[in-house]
């Protein structure tokens, strides 16, 4: 009798594990990352460890998914934060239940204490990826190759939310038409530049300020366009009169409680009294920006960066004179 | 022996002491003939082709609305006046130091003053905050100085005291150390460090001549010092018995050199950050022409550092313009290559 039982016992166990392993067989699905690598990820992750802060945590939290752990950033004046989270999604390490798992690089130990049941990580931590896939399912995003488009689709995809995304899409395709709307973007040249240690700085394409405005269809100075997609580049002072606009966009950071007089100052150090040598800036048509609205992978960030082209080129009086 | 004496021709002649006097006198207007040629090329090139009348116009006609006068004027001319500064001071710094310690692989780099003085500007900028002109030489001066005294201290500490080979194993350490405490320092607070990145590499971009006004009575006194003391240092290269007879004091010389070297170093690191192989190479470049005569290695180290720096940054400035690379990478890039084949040179 006693022997029956424990037959039965096993046999009850063996078919509990059975059928458990099959619901999460059937609750996994097979996804290629940018590796190429083929991982059985779960369909709905619960926990997932963000090892890139501005890169997946923010995308993430506006899909909707708010991730168990995040790598963030940390500084002498401040507890560990997420770049710019808090002010693009009102989400940060001290006002939610999102763990910091340390800075570059990552902390191991905190990513198993998570218990995540998906890793996402960007390229940056390829080399650890036999570690990182111990832990849990890990799938790898190439910061490098993607544009923050594709990585705003490859996380939705990864976490069912591509409808969430379909209505950020809409969002800005929306914002976009406003600002085609009201300015003929054809005729009006812009750009974003940055001053630091004596040197300019000027990208392709400036993160979502760039894409806002390479979208609405604005003119850049050759020097910018000659620049290939995706890359920025470090110029001599020499070179500030051949990236003169219309209207130029200088960003701030607000992480590091700079001001704008703080990026004015590095263009000082650059060329004393630069204005005097750009049109757009002795025509008052020089910007300035919070960093974290100009750069970072956010809808919000786009939001805010189409309305504030929206709001300081249409109406302003060279607009007008130029598209006339 | 006897046939390399047989075949040499009757007309040769050894060079007397006076010609070689006379040579080395002569060499010293070309040098800084040559020194003039490379600032001339150094303001007349750059990332926006400017022609000659321009050029001339900016110095004997300024116009402050003019950009391309701003870029002469404001932007290449206090870059080379700082280069010229960097690259005598540290080239100056590295001769009394190979002297000095009889070693010829002693430079600031090396032994670790370049460390020191760079290690307190980034813990006064990027911990304490602390960023003034005025206060930049003297936080790199004591940083120099509290490294020299740690490599001399490790130095003594080890068999044999302060040998060269000890001084060079010091200075390695101490440098490597500081560099790791640096790069801790960036790891804990990256965001701030950040702006110091640049910097460390050592960087003549977006100079103006503040700092250079603040610091120039300072390197003039040192450059004068070195120049006053290279007789005493040819005698020290000689051996501290030999001075001894000679009627030099060589602790009390040794200190006052000392303290050139650091103010030399400070200075040099406090206007374009730290700048590696120059105080190595140069004075080895020098001495392999004119010989260990401080009398001659001390002024031929300022005038070839000036022009090296100046060439170096013209690199900088061009190999990929309109972008730049900062000049302590080129320093670096050139100078290991060159004090390798130098020291093949000797060799042979």
């Amino acid at each position: 009798m006693k022997k029956s039982l424990t037959k039965i016992a096993f046999a009850i166990c063996f078919t509990m594990a059975g059928l458990s392993s099959l619901a999460q067989a059937a609750d996994t699905r097979i996804f290629t990352d940018d590796l190429g690598r083929e991982v059985k990820i779960p369909s709905h992750a619960n926990r997932i460890a963000s090892l890139h802060d501005g890169m997946l945590t923010l995308p993430l939290i506006e899909l909707g998914v708010i991730p168990a752990g995040s790598a963030g950033r940390i500084s002498k004046t401040s507890p560990p934060f997420i770049r710019g989270s808090k002010g693009l999604t009102g989400y940060d390490f001290d006002n939610s239940d999102i763990q910091f798992l340390g800075k570059y690089p990552v902390d191991l130990e905190k990513i198993v204490a998570l218990k995540p049941d998906l890793i996402i990580s960007t390229t940056t931590y390829e080399d650890i990826l036999d570690k990182l896939t111990a832990i849990a399912p890990t799938i790898i995003i190439d910061n490098v190759k993607n544009s923050r488009e594709q990585m705003f689709a490859t996380l939705a995809d990864i976490t069912n939310t591509q409808k969430t995304l379909d209505v950020l899409n809409i969002r800005y395709a929306q914002q976009i038409k406003d600002i085609n709307a009201v300015i003929d973007t054809k005729n009006i040249s812009v750009n974003v530049m940055q001053a630091s240690g004596g040197k300019l700085y000027v990208w392709h394409s400036y993160f979502s300020l760039g894409k806002v405005l390479r979208d609405a269809g604005f003119t850049f100075p050759k020097l910018v366009d000659e620049i290939a997609v995706g890359e920025r580049r470090e110029l001599s002072a020499e070179k500030l009169q051949d990236l003169d606009a219309d209207y130029i966009f200088v960003t701030y950071r607000t992480d590091r409680a700079q001001a704008p007089q703080d990026a004015v100052a590095e263009f000082e150090k650059v060329i004393p009294n630069f204005c005097d040598y750009l049109k757009a800036c002795r025509e008052n048509r020089m910007l300035m920006m919070p960093r974290e609205a100009a750069s970072s992978t956010s809808f919000t960030a786009l939001g805010l960066s189409a309305f504030t082209v929206l709001t300081h080129i249409s109406g302003n009086p060279y607009a007008a004179k130029i598209t006339q | 022996m006897s046939q390399t004496a047989t075949n040499r021709p009757p007309t040769a002649k050894i060079p007397s002491v006076q010609d070689k006097w006379r040579l080395l006198t002569l060499g010293i207007p070309l040098m800084f003939a040559a020194c003039l040629l490379m600032f001339i090329i150094h303001i007349s090139v750059g990332a926006k082709s400017l022609d000659y009348q321009t050029i001339i116009k900016a110095f004997i006609d300024f116009d402050v609305k003019n950009f391309d006068h701003i870029i002469i004027l404001k932007v290449r001319l206090p870059r080379a006046i700082i280069a010229i500064a960097v690259g005598a001071s540290l080239a100056v710094a590295g001769a009394i130091m190979q002297g000095v310690t009889r070693n010829p692989l002693a430079s600031p780099s090396i032994l670790g003053l370049m460390s020191g003085a760079s290690f307190a500007i980034v813990v006064a900028l990027g911990v304490f905050g602390i960023f003034s002109p005025y206060l930049t030489p003297w936080i790199a001066a004591f940083g120099a100085l509290c490294a020299a005294i740690l490599v001399l201290v490790i130095a003594s500490l080890a068999p044999g005291s302060t040998t060269p080979l000890n001084l060079t194993l010091a200075g390695v350490a101490v440098s490597a150390f500081l560099g790791a405490i640096i790069s801790l320092l960036n790891l804990m607070d990256e965001d701030n460090f950040d702006q110091l990145r640049v910097w460390l590499t050592g960087s003549l971009a977006g100079k103006d001549l503040n700092i250079f006004y603040i610091i120039s009575p300072w390197l003039i006194i040192s450059m004068l010092m070195a120049v006053i003391l290279s007789r005493k240092i040819t005698i020290l290269g000689m051996g501290e018995d030999v001075a001894k007879g000679l009627g030099v004091k060589p602790t009390g010389l040794k200190i006052q050199l000392m303290a050139v070297v650091i103010i030399l170093t400070a200075c040099s690191v406090a206007m374009a950050g730290p700048m590696g192989f120059i105080g190595l190479v140069v004075p080895h470049m020098v001495r392999l022409f004119i010989g260990a005569d401080y009398r001659w290695v001390t002024p031929y180290s300022a005038l070839l550092g000036a022009t090296y720096l100046l060439a170096v940054d013209i690199i900088a400035r061009l190999v990929i313009a309109p972008q730049e690379i900062s000049t302590g990478i080129i320093t670096a890039l050139i100078g290991g290559p060159l004090f390798i084949y130098l020291i093949k040179s000797r060799g042979r």
